[in-house]
């Protein structure tokens, strides 16, 4: 009984943590070229507004999936047009992502539900194994799948040397024959992607609805596990599954009405966590040095 | 740079920008459209939403007061080059703390209402300053550590009024209501227009003229334009990022206590729709300049109150239809800044 109910608690954190793992993925990616992208919010909306009526309409989740992604990359060129190709400062062109992001989503859905009045049921992600509270998704599967193959990516390939020179000395990077705005420009469009079907996989996967800004922040959570992570694949891996199994652990003990310690100081937790991280490792030590600073090819 | 000249440059300017709003607003029809309601009845609705009756006029003006001070908070940091983004989070422990001073018994009654405001002002500074510690002893961005700050903040919150400050009586998650002597007076009968409002016109004109004249002000704004040239010139770095971090802080926590003293005077979770945020849009529509602000501010006021009455009388159109034009405003006025730096670097002239 007690494993199960570990086993159960640990497969309902993995499939939590998707989203942000997937989110989290793109920026990790995203910074290290150099462009700090504040706009995931924005990007996991319009993946789980996407998702949601598109599975609908179709019936197909896969599609809906796809669709996600689609509209998360079509969202970051908008970001990459402004915040990379007119070199506007970043944080205020994610801030912008995200404030139309939100009012897109809700008003698209109002309309689409006309005014609430029609219930959605969007089919959901099949389970590849498993089933009730131990089932899991192929999109987490996948996500998990991602980890070790983006360490290999960043770590063990050229492209994976040309992206973080990109990121850390943009000039060097430029004066090796890398067209450095290119690079970023096509790193936040995969951003894009993965953030939409991060937000495919809360709506289709975890809510099975959509509600008006229903990611919550965890668009600003994943910012906070590529910082914890280090700006490694595999340290995000980590701190999603940190920040998801708290929250878990808090919806579980709210419901089981078990409070030692109240609920909100339990979910401070994981920013305390990230912050006393920064204060401990220091900024400036991991973080990649060109991080949203525009670059103009010489 | 004289003001005729300004005048001159800005008329020169004017076509640019109107393209700029104009793709804007395009855009932001082309969606209204898209979800099959009227654009006029949709600018209609958010204009009689916004000044379309008295009551409706000083309630604009209500939503206006929380963005000018948040808004406020973030000009004064930004023109220092200092990413505060967490005038939300400065904003909720604002109104906490003016909630636990304004719910306090035995305080002198004309005492009640600046105490409960400075410990606003005092908590917004002392939120910012741990985001300040952490820049010049850690050299943690600020951008990361203010927003994770707001999380706190926002959970603080959520355990402030189910735990400390939550009602005597336990029942909801909610303050105790707030003194009489520590809420503002109504300056208009029949609405919720208060003397909040006089307060943040007073603080508008005190940071622009400690911006423009003051020796503060003006190592902040060199500090802005480039640390290192300032530092060179023997502007104390830290000493002026410290000063703008608890400025612009104690500015945004002002604003929260302002909410609690003059419109809400109970502390409950999700009392601030995210004027923090909205904060951003309002300093750099500005310009980043503090009188600007109070317009800017303005601007939103009235979408916030008109988005409303959009949700309440055209069937299928949501509130948030404000936050989109919010972005639209946002990406106008980024495109209009590249598009006037390429035009400066063609004719050659500085920027």
């Amino acid at each position: 009984m007690t494993a199960l109910f570990i086993f159960s608690f640990f497969i309902q954190s993995l499939t939590y943590a998707t989203p942000l793992l997937l989110a989290s993925l793109g920026e990790l990616f995203s910074e290290r070229v150099g462009v700090i992208n504040i706009g995931l919010e924005g990007l996991l909306l319009i993946g789980a507004l996407t998702a949601v009526i598109v599975s609908t309409t179709t019936g197909s989740p896969a599609i809906g999936i796809l669709a996600a992604m689609t509209t998360g990359m079509i969202t970051a060129a908008l970001f990459a047009l402004f915040g990379v190709g007119m070199r506007r400062d970043q944080v205020i062109v994610g801030t912008t992502i995200n404030f139309l992001a939100l009012g897109l989503t809700g008003v698209l859905y109002r309309a689409w539900t006309a005014g609430g009045t029609k219930a959605v049921s969007a089919p959901t992600i099949p389970p590849l194994f498993g089933n009730g509270g131990t089932a899991v998704n192929a999109v987490t599967l996948g996500a998990l799948l991602l980890v070790p193959v983006a360490h290999w990516l960043l770590f063990r390939t050229r492209l994976g040397v040309t992206l973080r020179a990109a990121g850390e000395v943009p000039e060097a990077a430029a004066a090796a024959g890398t067209s450095v705005n290119r690079l970023r420009v096509l790193v936040c469009m995969v951003t894009g992607g993965l953030c939409g079907i991060g937000g495919a996989s809360l709506a289709i996967g975890i809510s099975n609805t959509f509600t008006e800004g229903m990611t919550g922040g965890r668009g600003f959570i994943a910012l906070a596990v590529v910082i914890f992570g280090r700006w490694t694949p595999f340290g995000a891996l980590g701190a999603a599954l940190l920040f998801a199994a708290a929250d878990v652990a808090q919806a579980r003990m709210q419901a089981a009405g078990v409070f030692r310690i109240p609920y909100p100081i339990f979910l401070a937790v994981p920013y305390v966590l990230t912050l006393l991280a920064l204060a401990i490792r220091g900024g400036r030590a991991k973080a990649p040095a060109a991080l949203g600073q525009p670059f103009e090819q010489g | 740079m004289p003001f005729s000249q300004r005048f001159r440059l800005f008329i020169s300017n004017l076509p640019l920008l109107s393209i700029c709003l104009g793709i804007g607003l395009a855009t932001l029809t082309g969606v209204i459209l898209l979800i099959g309601a009227s654009p006029i009845a949709v600018a209609s609705a958010l204009w009689n939403g916004a000044f379309g009756t008295r009551y409706n006029t000083a309630d604009t003006i209500v939503q206006t007061i929380p963005l000018l001070l948040t808004g406020l908070g973030v000009a004064l940091a930004f023109r220092c080059q200092l990413f505060n983004i967490g005038a939300e989070g400065q904003f909720l422990v604002g109104a906490m703390c003016a909630t636990w001073i304004g719910t306090m018994h035995g305080v002198p009654a004309p005492l009640h209402l600046p105490l409960a405001l400075l410990a606003g002002a005092l908590a917004g500074a002392a939120w910012a300053a741990i985001a300040a510690a952490m820049k010049i002893y850690r050299g943690v961005q600020e951008v990361l550590s203010t927003l994770l700050l707001n999380f706190v903040a926002l959970q603080l919150l959520a355990w402030m009024v189910r735990g400390p400050l939550q009602e005597a009586a336990k029942a909801f998650p909610q303050s105790d209501p707030l003194a009489i002597p520590a809420r503002f007076l109504i300056l208009i009968p029949q609405t919720r227009l208060h003397g909040g409002v006089i307060l943040a016109l007073i603080m508008a004109a005190v940071v622009w003229f400690y911006l423009k004249w003051t020796a503060g002000g003006f190592a902040l704004r060199a500090v802005g334009a480039g640390a290192e040239a300032a530092e060179a010139a023997g502007i104390p770095l830290n000493r002026t990022l410290i000063t703008a971090f608890l400025l612009s802080g104690a500015l945004s926590g002002l604003g929260g206590a302002v909410q609690m003293c003059g419109v809400l005077y109970r502390l409950s979770e999700g009392f601030s729709p995210g004027y923090g945020y909205t904060a951003i849009a309002v300093a750099l529509l500005a310009n980043l300049n503090p009188l600007g602000v109070v317009p800017s501010a303005l601007f939103f006021g009235a979408l916030t109150v008109g988005g409303v009455a959009v949700q309440q009388r055209i069937p299928g159109v949501s509130a948030v239809v404000v936050q989109i034009l919010q972005a639209v405003t946002l990406f106008a006025l980024l495109g209009y800044a590249w598009a006037q730096g390429r035009k400066n670097q063609r004719t050659g002239s500085e920027e």
